[in-house]
C-alpha cells in the first residue's frame, strides 16, 4: 500500500530536467548540433530545417543586406542568436558588399548609380557615368526595400528567436523525451 | 565590372506585390522547428506542423480582418474625417 503511494506521488511530481552543458555548447555553435550530441538524430534534422530554413528564406527575400550589424542593429541582436551563420553573413556583408561615401565617410550599402573600387586605402562608392549604367554596371547587390526587408528581416530574427528555444530544449532537455531505447514503432520519442 | 544582374541570397527579390504570400513558407518553417522540441511523438510530427501553420495563418488572418474593421470601419465613424 505505502509502495503505491509513493509510486503514485512519483508519478504526478513533474520530472527534473538534467542540465547538458555539451549539447548547449553544440547548440550553440549551430542550430540541431546539441540534439545530435543528445542522440536524437530525427530531432536535431528537423531543428536545422526550421531554422536554417528561416534562415536562408530570409536572406532569399532580402539578400545580403537582411543581415546589417551597423545599418539594422536592434534586429542584428535577435538575429544573432542564430548563433555563428548570422556572424559569417554579417562578415561577408560588411567586408565585399559596403564601401564608404566618400563625402561623409560613413560605410553604407550603393544606390543604384555607384560601383565599388578600391582607392588604395578602403573600398569607396564611385559615380557611374550614363553610359557605364547603361552597359549594366552598378553596385554589387541590390537591397530591399519596404515590406519586403521587414519580412526577410523578421524572417532571420524569428529564425533566432526559435533557436533558442532550441538551444534551452537541448541544455536542459527532459528526460521524458530523451531517448532510453528504440520504441517498438521506430519512431524517435 | 558588375552587371546588375539577380544573384540568388545576395539581391533582393522583387515581390512587392505578393509579400503576404510570404508569411506562409515562414509559418511553415517555424512550425518545423518549434515541434521538432515540442512534439512528445515524432509519429505525429506532420499533423502537428499542419496544425500548428493554420493556427499561425489562421490568427494572423483574424488580427488582418481585426484592423481592416477598425481602421476602415470604426475609426471613420467614430472620428470622420472633415471634408
Amino acid at each position: 500500500m505505502g509502495s503505491i503511494a509513493i509510486h503514485s506521488v512519483h508519478m504526478s511530481t513533474p520530472t527534473p530536467t538534467e542540465f547538458n552543458p555539451l549539447a548547449g555548447l553544440a547548440a550553440a555553435i549551430f542550430p540541431g548540433a546539441g540534439h545530435l550530441v543528445l542522440g536524437r538524430p530525427k530531432r536535431a534534422m528537423l531543428a536545422c530545417i526550421g531554422v536554417m530554413g528561416l534562415f536562408f528564406f530570409g536572406l532569399f527575400i532580402g539578400g545580403i543586406d537582411a543581415i546589417d550589424s551597423k545599418n539594422d542593429k536592434v534586429w542584428f541582436y535577435a538575429q544573432v542568436l542564430v548563433g555563428p551563420p548570422t556572424f559569417i553573413v554579417d562578415t561577408i556583408h560588411q567586408k565585399k558588399y559596403k564601401a564608404y561615401d566618400i563625402g561623409s565617410g560613413i560605410l553604407r550599402t550603393g544606390f543604384p548609380g555607384e560601383h565599388r573600387v578600391h582607392d588604395g586605402t578602403r573600398p569607396v562608392w564611385e559615380t557611374l557615368s550614363t553610359e557605364q549604367i547603361q552597359a549594366g554596371m552598378g553596385p554589387p547587390n541590390v537591397p530591399g526595400l519596404g515590406r519586403l526587408n521587414e519580412i526577410a528581416m523578421l524572417s532571420i530574427v524569428l529564425a533566432g528567436m526559435l533557436n533558442l528555444i532550441i538551444f534551452l530544449d537541448a541544455l536542459m532537455p527532459s528526460p521524458e523525451r530523451l531517448p532510453t531505447k528504440p520504441s517498438a514503432s521506430g519512431g524517435e520519442a | 565590372m558588375i552587371p546588375l544582374a539577380y544573384t540568388p541570397f545576395i539581391d533582393a527579390i522583387s515581390a512587392h506585390e505578393l509579400w503576404y504570400l510570404l508569411i506562409v513558407p515562414m509559418a511553415i518553417f517555424l512550425a518545423i522547428g518549434y515541434k521538432s522540441v515540442r512534439c512528445s511523438n515524432l509519429k505525429h510530427f506532420p499533423r502537428e506542423v499542419l496544425v500548428f501553420t493554420i493556427l499561425v495563418l489562421g490568427g494572423l488572418m483574424l488580427l488582418a480582418i481585426a484592423f481592416t474593421v477598425m481602421i476602415a470601419g470604426l475609426l471613420p465613424m467614430l472620428a470622420p474625417m472633415p471634408g
